[in-house]
């Protein structure tokens, strides 16, 4: 081990749903370190779901292995919240009623903060603790369920489309008790399919497409990685990675992967998350790239040490 | 640990300790535990209607002291005695409520729990809030479990002082063509309703969704209680005595079918009248048998959810 235990460590996790269609996930690796606020960021369809309900414990990889907290998702289970997307509560039970809840089902692991969950869960006193479930808005069932995830005062912390149906302030307010976690050194990995959304409070970036990993890292480190070029002449493929290129008016811009310096009367930027995001959905044929921070740690370490550290 | 301290003293808990997780399930419930309560009541209700209402003072008043020096047998049925034939109906009536559909209501209420957990997702949710898949299976067959054993135990006994009033009173008589209610007054009757509790947790799991879960779980119960009948009518030797205490359990057996050829009643036809003495192999034989496939459904169930959840 070379320094903490990853939050989340994949090695070649495989999954499909069923037989006849083919995989949802597929040969996934990568590492996660821990205190991150990570972006899942993929296509309707890519894969985000499945991957976070392996993480939360709740779906068995068909191949390879993933750990959470050092542990294998089953025994990490206290220490990890999960949100669904469909934000799934009992309808018959009111806000307050929900909140206890959680705290029994928590109650083993002694560690459900339950000042912060009304917190959220009532935010500025605008909901009554006695309404029922069903009675709520999506927004503020959303906040309900994002209450019982804090509560549970996770390590990780498995967030699918969280801010989904939020109003700006409700989604602003959420993101700060959110931020505020992280503080504490809770790992946040929230799923998107709208990067812009996640662009301003992540520092990490996973991105899925077609059930494969296509980039994952530091999101500074993952954005330097690449270069935006503008100019009129051809590009030699050789020296660099060329992600996407199009015309725009007479000359033609080129997203590119390379540590040198281009050849040719070229304008080189710096490219917005946004843009290597998309040109990486829109090109699947690109080369998957993980930054190092990102790279497994058994993908370093000799295998039978590996092996030997899962029979244990 | 400090946590936990901390909201202990400034969320009062009324409910102490392991009775929390009973609050939990039971919440969650709730709907499921007014309809069992409600079928358990309105069962009871029917059996002391069956004793005090028309029906049945009628019936004693027909019986009033017959077998007695100048009045007609016992088994001599006068054919305007409307108030006893009602009462053997509504006798047949009960035990059928109890040995075929108890165990319905049963597999409904084990399908819906599971169902309707997995359809909408809160399983999960419970899994990843600090409870394994296991122990939340567990929770689920435990204490449905707990109010179906209080529950039909509470009817079986119930239903067992009904039938030694009705003997005392000469209302009983053997070889009718099922027989339901010898069978249904001992923990026969608990093991198959919790056989139907079982056969719904696992058809929770099967079946996607609650509506289908609902209807394959009461279907498969239905037609469980149906083929064992005849079943097990006809694998016990019956009385061939008619003597009071020798009758079906112990109850009077009343000769029953008009024997053309001696102009007299004779007992052999009546078919699923038995033995006082078999009634405990009866009962265990029977309640081994139902927890056996019964348990063999739970282990299905868990099987089933060990393979979907690491």
């Amino acid at each position: 081990m070379t320094d903490a235990v990853a939050a989340l460590e994949a090695a070649g996790v495989g999954m499909s749903c069923s037989r006849r269609r083919g995989a949802v996930v597929e040969d996934c690796s990568f590492r996660l370190p821990q205190g991150r606020i990570c972006a899942l960021v993929g296509p309707n369809g890519a894969g985000k779901t499945t991957l976070l309900r392996l993480a939360a414990g709740l779906l068995r990889p068909a191949r390879g292995t993933l750990s959470v907290l050092g542990r294998t998702p089953a025994a990490a289970r206290g220490r990890v919240a999960y949100v669904a997307q469909s934000k799934p509560l009992h309808p018959h039970l009111s806000v307050a009623d929900t909140l206890r809840f959680g705290a029994e089902l928590n109650r083993d692991t002694g560690r459900w903060d339950q000042p912060a969950a009304e917190r959220i869960a009532y935010g500025d006193e605008t909901l009554d603790p006695f309404t029922k479930i069903r009675a709520l808005s999506g927004g503020q069932r959303t906040r309900v369920a994002l209450a019982l995830a804090l509560g549970k005062r996770a390590e990780l912390m498995l967030l699918d489309e969280p801010m989904g149906d939020l109003d700006p302030l409700a989604r602003r307010q959420l993101t700060g008790a959110l931020m505020a976690a992280a503080e504490s050194g809770t790992t946040i990995v929230m799923s998107s399919h709208v990067i812009t959304e996640l662009e301003s409070s992540c520092d990490f970036l996973l991105l899925v497409a077609g059930g494969r990993l296509r980039l994952a890292g530091a999101l500074e480190e993952v954005v330097s990685a690449h270069t935006l070029l503008t100019g009129t002449s051809a590009l030699d493929t050789s020296r660099q990675t060329v992600i996407e290129q199009r015309s725009v008016g007479r000359g033609r811009t080129a997203l590119v992967r390379a540590d040198g310096a281009p050849v040719g009367e070229w304008l080189a930027e710096r490219p917005t998350v946004e843009e290597v995001v998309l040109a990486h959905l829109r090109n699947t044929q690109a080369p998957p790239l993980l930054a190092e921070e990102a790279a497994p740690e058994s993908a370093r370490r000799a295998p039978h040490a590996r092996s030997q550290e899962n029979a244990a | 640990m400090t946590a936990s301290t901390e909201r202990g003293a400034d969320a009062p808990d009324r409910i102490p300790g392991d009775h929390r997780h009973l609050w939990t399930v039971i919440r969650l419930h709730r709907p499921a535990m007014w309809v069992w309560i409600a079928f358990v009541v309105l069962t009871t209700a029917a059996m002391l209607w069956l004793r005090y209402g028309p029906y049945g003072t009628g019936a004693v008043e027909i019986q009033e002291g017959c077998g007695t020096a100048g009045v007609r047998d016992c088994s001599m049925i006068p054919n305007d005695a409307e108030a006893l034939f009602q009462f053997w109906n509504l006798l047949d009536q009960i035990s059928s409520v109890l040995r075929n559909i108890a165990p319905v209501v049963a597999a409904w209420a084990g399908g819906a729990v599971v169902a309707r957990e997995l359809e909408n997702g809160t399983a999960e949710l419970a899994w990843t809030q600090a409870v394994t898949p296991t122990r939340w299976l567990k929770e689920k067959l435990a204490v449905p479990a707990l109010f179906l054993t209080v529950g039909t135990g509470a009817l079986v006994l119930h239903f067992r002082t009904l039938l030694y009033w009705a003997d005392a009173h000469n209302l009983l008589g053997a070889g009718y063509d099922i027989q339901d209610f010898y069978f249904a007054f001992g923990p026969s009757t608990v093991a198959l309703v919790l056989f139907g509790l079982a056969i719904g947790v696992l058809t929770g799991f099967l079946a996607r969704g609650t509506l289908p879960a609902l209807a394959v779980a009461g279907a498969v119960t239905w037609i469980s209680t149906w083929l064992m009948n005849p079943w097990r009518t006809q694998i016990w030797p019956t009385v061939t005595h008619p003597r009071k205490g020798e009758g079906p359990f112990g109850y009077a057996a009343m000769p029953c079918q008009w024997k053309q050829a001696d102009h007299k009643y004779s007992v052999d036809a009546c078919l699923g009248a038995k033995p006082a003495s078999l009634y405990w192999p009866v009962q265990l034989v029977e309640t081994g048998f139902l927890l056996l496939i019964g348990g063999l459904a739970v282990a299905a169930a868990f099987w089933l959810l060990r393979r979907r959840t690491p």
